[in-house]
């Protein structure tokens, strides 16, 4: 389990971070909402350790993040950036086996190949594994580093805007493929999405951030409401709903 | 880090560009007084430059020695003369246009590219080179410096701007290539033959090609007179090269042009005093931070006293308080260098406050 | 597998050429059955000579390597990132504290203002906000020019230019026994770098990726300076510097197999010594019996190769961006 108490996180005067106390229910998709520097990425940068924070507590499975060796902690918990622009040539199996890094260390036993071969087979992507990441499309590239998520095998994963920039398509099986590590493979992943209907098909629960302060949490339904989305994110909202789904209208 | 990568940083943009026609008579705008005090700034330096090369041409004249000295400090005051008219004007031009201003045209390989020209001369054509005039040979130089720098732009640069880059890398590669080959012909050339060269490849305050002074400022003013018109043009060249499509500029065309001009001019102060790679970034850097405007009729000008300034103190520094110690073109590279290095860490902490 | 096999065999069969070159009469049956003449020949001179060229063409070529990964940068290379430049201010350091006869104080001395200085390129560089592909390394050029003038200011000063000069251009021709071991440094640096090898890739991946997978990232970053560093001091030391090398021999090992360093090593490494062995047989033959300096061959060699590299990188760049 995931915990935060009074987190705090400075940039210059601005606290972008925001005296942030969470308990993130485990086993569930978890979208985390809000205006562009409502301080999402960076929550889940502090709690993913690749920021450090200024002030608070986040605990990891009962135990301070600083007492976690770094290594370990890789096992137990994994993170995806926005930026992905990686300079170096690697092929989508090679990238794939990097997730088995914090296992062995870069020498790959015959389990860590497996995990990879079901890491690929997970996600499609067997016909593209000795193909150049430069020489696929964004979508694609974004799935590889997928799998590379997968192989690592966390049971809390993030992502951070994993569906920037990308088309419909690719969201969709993104969007189904974080669906199903919840479902088949009992993972807690918790994701930073812009589009709300994404949120509302694929996601259980929201935490709404705004200036650094979590302004509203709980079951997607719950807070999907043209009264809530409207004190999160300062907009008319319509929300109908379609095929069991409420659907956020927000073009006037 | 939080958000991956750092935001970039573009240099700041003029405002926008004044029109050639006038504006009222009588009302003095902001940018009026800014001119104004932009020409008095130059016109002290000017005064400046005129007391340092009379503080070196002066003292410890007399009658007696008059005829030996005053021509032999004469020629190194006008050779410095000459190289900061090109390094001011290369210098500037050359950063608007790639829009930084940690480059240097110095960078480039143009030095290596004339000592490789030379090397050539000398290699097809034996001691007949000693035989052709100074001028013939020079020139022929300066013709192949310009063919085979027109070359390179030609071959590498499509005008894109990832392209200018480009050429900028494969321009100081090539500067390497160029000094690998002179030092494979000078293997090859007969030791006598390699005497002939050796000082004409490698000059220096102390070694000035007095032959080689007229026609040097022939080709300098002439090539200062061609880059007249790009003055105002590069004052449109600074908002990017994608601005320049709707007032009408080429920017593919200045740089061409600006490239050329920088060969010629390169060599040209190559051939006098040598190599002089910081002079540029160090005098167009301070005379930024002076001026604050993007006009290039002041900026160039104070960049070309600034370095004359420069060259004049560390010549002086050099033979009447060091007494030959080190030599100036050192002293300006460990000035210009450590600059370098303090605009670099400057630069870094403009894009960690953003 | 096949690949390598090939390397290898060419590799055997430029060294055996190499031992068999040179002024002095040797053959490899006197070798074989114990000419005195034939035997100190290839003892004292030909087989220093094969040696220190693999040694200095792998360490070379798995430094540039290095450095790229770390850097994410195709277009860095100790030469590049002004390493070799912190070096010859370090030999000239030593040389001026304890005279030119001082090897491993040099050796000591370059390793350690060359680490710092390519620490310093690093850091400048990661805070800078210059940071295309193309800036990184002219950025790196400039630091090292303004690196050589410092250099060439002191010794001008104190009167060892002349002397420096030496480590200006790489040669093999003085390569005999009792005057390469050094070189033998480079064999534990370069299986450190194997072992290694793939943290520096996940290094390179950034430090989010590096981080999220577990890796210490700055002390990755270290170790691979520190490898490369030591390699390049005792290249340079030693041999003299040689350009080139760093730079291409892993662009052109990494069009062919990518990027994952523990994959490519060894085709990196034994590259780079096929290069340096054929580059010095030129070195060798061209004006046989004199012998042109092998930075020049390199030089000129590799800076061409290096030009038709990056035209392609363009036409591929642009090729893709073109079509609107």
């Amino acid at each position: 389990m995931i915990q935060t108490k009074s987190l705090y996180k400075h940039y210059g005067q601005t606290a972008v971070v925001n005296d942030v106390s969470l308990q993130l229910p485990t086993g569930r998709l978890i979208a985390f909402i809000g205006s562009n520097g409502a301080g999402k990425s960076t929550l889940i940068s502090l709690i993913s350790r690749t920021l450090a924070k200024d002030e608070g507590q986040i605990m990891i499975d009962q135990q301070e993040l600083e007492q976690w060796k770094s290594q370990k902690l890789a096992t137990r918990l994994s993170i995806l950036k926005q930026q992905n622009a990686l300079s170096l040539r690697l092929t989508v199996r090679e990238l794939t086996g990097f997730g088995r890094y914090p296992y062995s260390r870069g020498r790959l036993t015959p389990q860590d190949e497996v995990k990879i071969d079901q890491a690929l087979a997970y996600l499609n992507l067997e016909a593209l594994q000795d193909r150049y990441l430069d020489e696929l499309s964004g979508g694609q590239r974004q799935m590889a580093y997928i799998a590379m998520l997968l192989a690592q095998d966390t049971d809390y994963v993030f992502l951070d805007e994993p569906l920037n920039n990308l088309d419909m398509k690719h969201s969709v099986q993104i969007m189904q493929v974080l669906r199903r590590m919840v479902s088949d493979l009992r993972k807690t992943v918790m994701v930073v999405i812009h589009d709300i209907n994404f949120v509302s098909a694929y996601s259980d629960y929201m935490i709404a951030l705004k200036d650094g302060q979590v302004v509203c949490q709980g079951e997607t339904a719950e807070v999907i409401t043209p009264r809530r989305l409207k004190a999160i994110f300062d907009l008319d909202i319509e929300v109908h709903e379609i095929n069991g789904h409420p659907i956020c209208v927000y073009y006037n | 880090m939080a958000s991956g990568k750092l935001p970039e940083l573009r240099p700041v943009r003029p405002a926008l560009v004044s029109c050639r026609a006038g504006r009222p008579a009588g009302r003095s705008t902001r940018s009026t007084v800014v001119d104004q005090a932009n020409l008095r700034l130059n016109l002290l330096l000017s005064a400046a430059v005129l007391i340092l090369a009379a503080a070196y041409l002066l003292p410890g004249l007399s009658a007696r020695n008059l005829s030996y000295f005053l021509p032999l400090r004469a020629l190194k005051v006008g050779a410095i003369l000459l190289v900061s008219f090109s390094t001011g004007y290369t210098a500037t031009a050359f950063q608007t246009i790639t829009d930084n201003h940690i480059l240097t045209p110095g960078i480039l390989g143009f030095e290596s590219m004339y000592v490789l020209v030379q090397t050539l001369l000398v290699y097809l054509y034996g001691s007949k080179v000693a035989l052709m005039s100074d001028h013939g040979e020079f020139l022929l130089s300066v013709g192949a410096m310009l063919l085979l720098s027109g070359l390179l732009f030609l071959l590498l640069f499509r005008g894109h701007r990832q392209d200018l880059f480009i050429l900028l890398l494969a321009g100081t590669i090539a500067g390497s290539l160029f000094t690998a080959v002179s030092t494979f012909i000078q293997v090859l050339i007969d030791p006598n033959e390699y005497m002939q060269i050796q000082s004409r490849l490698y000059a220096s305050f102390g070694n000035i090609n007095v032959k080689l002074f007229g026609i040097s400022v022939l080709l300098t003013a002439l090539a200062g007179c061609c880059s007249l018109p790009d003055w105002r043009r590069l004052d449109v060249a600074a908002l990017g090269p994608d601005h320049c499509v709707s007032p009408g500029v080429s920017h593919r065309h200045l740089t061409l042009r600006t490239l050329l001009l920088t060969a010629v001019m390169v060599s040209v102060s190559t051939a006098l005093i040598g190599p002089m790679t910081f002079l540029g970034l160090l005098t167009v850097n301070v005379a930024r931070n002076l001026l604050k405007t993007y006009k290039h009729r002041y900026r160039i000008p104070a960049a070309m006293l600034l370095g004359a300034l420069a060259l004049l103190a560390s010549l002086l520094l050099v033979e009447r308080v060091l007494a030959y110690a080190v030599t100036p073109s050192m002293l300006i590279n460990f000035a210009g260098g450590s600059y370098f290095i303090y605009l670099m860490i400057k630069e870094g902490k403009g894009a960690k406050k953003h | 597998m096949k690949k390598k096999l090939i390397l290898i065999l060419l590799l055997f069969v430029l060294g055996c050429i190499s031992v068999s070159l040179g002024v002095k009469a040797f053959s490899w049956a006197g070798l074989l059955s114990g000419q005195p003449a034939d035997r100190s020949v290839f003892w004292l001179s030909r087989l220093p000579r094969l040696i220190s060229i693999l040694i200095t063409g792998a360490g070379l070529s798995i430094s540039g390597l290095i450095l790229q990964t770390i850097t994410g940068n195709k277009f860095v290379s100790p030469a590049v990132a002004g390493t070799m430049d912190w070096c010859r201010l370090g030999i000239l350091l030593a040389i001026i504290l304890a005279g030119s006869q001082q090897t491993w104080l040099k050796l000591l001395l370059a390793f350690v203002v060359s680490l710092a200085g390519t620490l310093l390129f690093l850091t400048l560089l990661r805070q800078l906000s210059y940071q295309g592909t193309y800036m990184v390394p002219l950025i790196g050029l400039m630091l090292g020019l303004v690196v050589s003038s410092v250099t060439s200011l002191i010794a001008y000063r104190f009167d060892v230019a002349q002397n420096l000069q030496s480590w200006l251009q790489g040669s093999f021709s003085l390569i005999i026994e009792g005057r390469y071991e050094l070189l033998y440094l480079g064999l534990p640096c370069l299986l450190l770098a194997y072992l290694y090898a793939a943290r520096f890739t996940v290094a390179g991946m950034g430090e989010a990726t590096a981080v999220n997978l577990g890796l210490n990232y700055k002390a990755a970053t270290l170790a691979g300076l520190t490898l490369t560093a030591l390699m390049t001091s005792a290249i340079l030391v030693t041999v003299g510097s040689i350009a080139f090398v760093g730079l291409i021999i892993p662009n052109l090992v990494s069009i062919w197999h990518g990027d994952h360093i523990r994959h490519t090593m060894f085709e990196t490494a034994a590259l780079g010594s096929i290069f340096l062995l054929s580059c010095d047989l030129i070195s060798r033959t061209l004006i046989y019996p004199h012998e042109i300096p092998i930075s020049v061959t390199a030089g000129i060699i590799g800076a061409g190769v290096f030009l038709a590299l990056i035209l392609r990188r363009r036409r591929r760049v642009h090729g893709k961006r073109q079509t609107p």
